[in-house]
């Protein structure tokens, strides 16, 4: 499933104008266009979405009700949680073993 | 007191190697005794037993071993994995004064590239020694980074400099902390610092496939870390359940519907708490398309009521527009923008101004009462943002029902945006429309003033001109009627392309009114020089049609056979003319049957010419011809089939509703790879207008594709021609949208036949072949009246 462009450039959907065009540099920063041609294309076509605040509001308009329940399990955002010590211990081992 | 006699005998097995009896009665100490010395001396025996069977080759019992203690002894499981000999050995090197720098240096590297576990080797240092202190404060700063929030200030570790053995460590802790802070360019950084050969390199890897959200290393290799640190909310089961939900809603089961949504809601609880509102607010907008019991639905879901937060609004608003409920639309829509600014999803003023401008469109729609309250809608919305686009959806979206209110509004735009020169032609069109043609030249001044080479002004100044002479010719006023040909002679529209050979069709008109019967010999000789044979008398037969009831055409097989091969080329230069001067060609039977046989014969195969022939088909509401000609254009394939699909779409009879909405998504899709803007636009006004935008399945489109290319005949009460309905599993929904919802099928197809009548009589189709064209009485069999 397509990513939104918020999704593409990691911010929330009431992200800043401000929010937005930092979160463009840094991403084009990570994908620059001559090592990554494929993500910066995307990054660029989620900010040029998103740049014009008319343009933007249309697109937070977008939305499917109709759009399979199971959808909102496979776009909804990872959380990050901690874990303690002991499962990045076990995942060294693992990743060596797998070398 | 622990009995050390019972150590001893632990340790003399371990001596012997019988790992399996050092095991069992180490694990009887620990039953006994618990503490963390005897589970130290466990886990040891556990570790020399596993190394044990790797020895023998048995390594998947070793792995089962390793993993059960790992998991049972989580807190000495680093003991498995210490190679006490080994490491003691690199420190009681590593302490040695006299080592030399190379050394050294090796043996930092093997710290680098196989230490998994700091503790470890700390554990086997003596205390004091340099190199435990560096582990032990790379390990506090590794569980601080993997268990809480830290800050990068907390994870510095200043003393262990780039050198250090442990620098791979402090890279991977300060990539953690950053990582749990969701700066994830810092975390980048300080992971590219980490060496390939480093013994962490693997937890690397994880960080980096997780920020990216994109598959890590080798399969399943590391996907167990990172689903534990960044897991996606849910379970397989709340899938399964959120399946049943859906399947319910499709089969309108209501009691099968409130236990689905009852189960899922009580799994989303569990398994995805974060997911909770947005599931109902899903399931609350589904019902909005196939209504049931609100009460039982809310009760299923566990609450009395939704918050009408931004999210949820967004959701009715649209399934409210899929029903085409307008009025509860329109409701929703400033819902949604009151709970969208609330939440600071968008700013007041100009991006609010969006949403009202949306809101009022949809109002627009609605009976009368209601529609007229979009005025003020769009009024308010001007005022917050008073751009050009939201004045012109102002006057577009009242324009058709309320012409009175959108010439307000375009007077309006014009006090506010003096400048802009679609207000000026808005009203320029408005009076023409009521026949105030002198109020309509001041405006047209106006118009030429502000922008002369405007191709609309400059049409509406030949639009005019017709006008203006047509009155003449009904009032029989010849002094007025000659300068009208005069200004025409002088007109500087009238000089481009084929324009010049409408002065002696028109001179041809007025001589007609004033001299009665008069010989048109003269004229069509003019306009033959210009246009050829065919086409001169089909100019003046057009030209006679606009200010006469009737008005005569040869037919076709009076021409030579070179000039009848000219007949489709005349048509397209003279519909070009007649359109310039915003008038329609209805191209009589004979020549329509000529056209028709051209085609069937194939000859016809420029699809420039069969477009445009299309087009001329089309205005002339002709869908007999149309459809033919689409045939004709689908037979060519190539860019140009969704064009032609588009001309389909249009020529289907009104009650194929179905097969309409199929093809007019077919050529969408079509005209959006060769980027053909004007069929995008004509598709999106057609769906718009009647059953929305829809998507077709890979399959359904290939379908539609070869199956209109095939569907050469005109539809009639033999051949009905294509039906879609078997093929499209969404039929069930289209059928149900259109009739579970205010707006039903009978009054979609109304609609749809009001849509075509409007057409019907704006071409001057006589309504009994209206009748007969959209009902298939007679069926090509002979009319009935």
């Amino acid at each position: 499933m397509a990513m939104s462009p918020w999704e593409v450039l990691g911010v929330e959907q009431n992200a800043s104008e401000q929010e937005i065009r930092a979160a463009y540099l840094r991403m084009v920063k990570r994908f620059p266009p001559d090592s990554s041609p494929t993500e910066f294309e995307q990054v660029r076509d989620a900010y040029d979405g998103l740049r014009d605040s008319k343009a933007r509001v249309l697109r937070l308009m977008e939305a499917d009700p109709m759009d399979p329940l199971p959808n909102l399990l496979t776009t909804a955002e990872r959380t990050r949680t901690f874990v303690g010590p002991e499962p990045w211990i076990q995942a060294i081992e693992e990743g060596r073993r797998g070398k | 007191m622990i009995p050390e006699k019972a150590i001893e005998k632990v340790q003399e097995a371990l001596a012997r190697r019988d790992y399996r009896s050092a095991v069992d009665q180490a694990k009887e100490l620990h039953r006994n005794w618990g503490t963390e010395s005897t589970e130290r001396l466990l886990v040891q025996a556990y570790g020399e037993r596993i190394r044990d069977l790797r020895v023998r080759g048995l390594t998947q019992e070793a792995d089962t071993l390793r993993e059960l203690v790992r998991n049972r002894y989580p807190g000495s499981a680093f003991r498995l994995d210490a190679s006490p000999p080994k490491v003691l050995g690199w420190a009681a090197v590593l302490a040695d004064p006299g080592l030399s720098a190379e050394d050294r240096d090796r043996i930092h590297g093997r710290i680098v590239s196989e230490v998994t576990d700091p503790r470890a080797l700390a554990a086997v240092l003596p205390e004091g020694h340099p190199l435990r202190q560096v582990a032990e404060s790379v390990w506090s700063a590794f569980e601080r980074a993997t268990s809480q929030r830290t800050e990068d200030s907390d994870v510095l570790l200043p003393d262990i400099s780039r050198r250090s053995p442990f620098a791979p460590w402090k890279s991977l802790i300060r990539a953690i902390s950053a990582f749990y802070r969701k700066d994830d360019e810092t975390a980048a950084q300080h992971l590219a610092a980490i060496p390939a050969n480093a013994a962490v390199e693997p937890l690397a890897a994880v960080l980096s496939s997780t920020m990216k959200d994109d598959e890590p290393g080798p399969k399943g290799r590391t996907l167990s870390l990172r689903n534990l640190i960044s897991p996606r909310p849910g379970s397989e089961n709340l899938a399964s359940l959120l399946k049943s939900v859906d399947k319910a809603l499709r089969e309108d089961a209501e009691s099968k519907l409130m236990k689905a949504v009852a189960a899922a809601v009580k799994e989303c609880e569990i398994s995805a708490p974060t997911l909770l509102e947005r599931l109902r607010a899903h399931i609350l907008a589904k019902t909005t398309v196939r209504p049931v019991d609100t009460r039982n639905l809310m009760r299923a879901m566990g609450v009395t009521d939704l918050i009408p937060n931004a999210y949820l609004t967004r959701l009715t608003a649209r399934a409210a527009e899929l029903i085409q409920h307008h009025e509860r639309a329109a409701r929703e829509w400033q819902r949604f923008r009151k709970a969208a600014v609330a939440e600071g999803w968008i700013k007041p003023g100009r991006e609010e101004a969006v949403i009202l401008i949306h809101a009022a469109t949809v109002q627009a729609r609605m009976f009368e009462d209601y529609a007229q309250d979009a005025h003020g809608v769009f009024g308010a919305a001007c005022e917050l943002d008073p751009s050009a686009g939201n004045f012109s959806a102002w006057v577009k979206a009242l324009s058709e029902r309320f012409p009175k209110a959108a010439e307000e509004a375009a007077t309006e735009w014009r006090r506010v945006r003096p400048t802009d020169i679609e207000p000026v032609l808005f009203r320029l069109q408005q009076f023409e429309t009521r026949n105030a043609l002198q109020k309509a030249e001041k405006e047209l001044a106006t118009a030429e003033a502000l922008a002369p080479m405007n191709p609309g002004v400059r049409n509406a100044r030949l639009r005019l001109l017709i006008k203006i002479l047509h009155r003449h010719l009904n009032t029989r006023n010849r002094r007025l009627a000659d300068r009208d040909l005069a200004d025409f002679e002088a007109a500087t529209q009238f000089r481009m392309a084929d324009l010049p050979a409408l002065l002696p069709a028109l001179t041809h008109e007025v001589r007609l009114v004033f001299d009665g019967s008069v010989d048109a010999r003269e004229p069509r000789g003019q306009i033959a020089a210009l246009l050829g044979e065919p086409a001169a008398a089909l100019l003046l037969y057009a030209v006679g049609t606009v200010f006469r009831p009737a008005s005569h055409l040869p037919p076709p097989d009076t021409f030579p056979p070179e000039q009848r091969q000219r007949i489709p080329e005349a048509m397209i230069r003279v519909y070009l003319i007649m359109r310039a001067i915003s008038a329609v060609l209805p191209v009589p039977e004979p020549w329509a049957k000529e056209l028709s046989g051209i085609l069937r014969s194939g000859a016809l195969r420029d699809a420039m010419q069969l477009r445009q022939l299309g087009e001329l088909a089309l205005r002339g509401a002709q869908p007999e011809l149309t459809y033919a000609i689409s045939a004709a254009g689908l037979a060519l394939g190539g860019p140009t089939e969704g064009r032609f699909l588009y001309l389909r779409s249009r020529a289907v009879p009104p009650h194929q509703q179905h097969r309409r909405a199929c093809v007019v998504a077919a050529s969408l899709s079509l005209a959006r790879q060769v980027q053909d803007a004007e069929t995008i636009n004509d598709c999106l006004r057609m769906s718009e207008g009647s059953f929305g935008t829809r998507q077709l399945s890979q399959a359904l489109f290939d379908i539609v594709r070869k199956q209109e290319r095939e569907a050469t005949q005109y539809p009639n009460s033999r051949q009905t021609g294509p039906d879609y309905r078997k093929h499209d599993p969404s039929w069930s929904d289209f059928r149900s949208f259109d009739s579970s919802s205010g707006a039903g099928r009978p009054d979609q197809a109304f609609a749809a036949l009001l849509e075509e009548l409007a057409e019907a009589l704006e071409s001057g189709e006589p309504p009994e072949e209206f009748t007969r064209r959209v009902f298939g009485r007679g069926g090509g069999r002979g009319r009935r009246r």
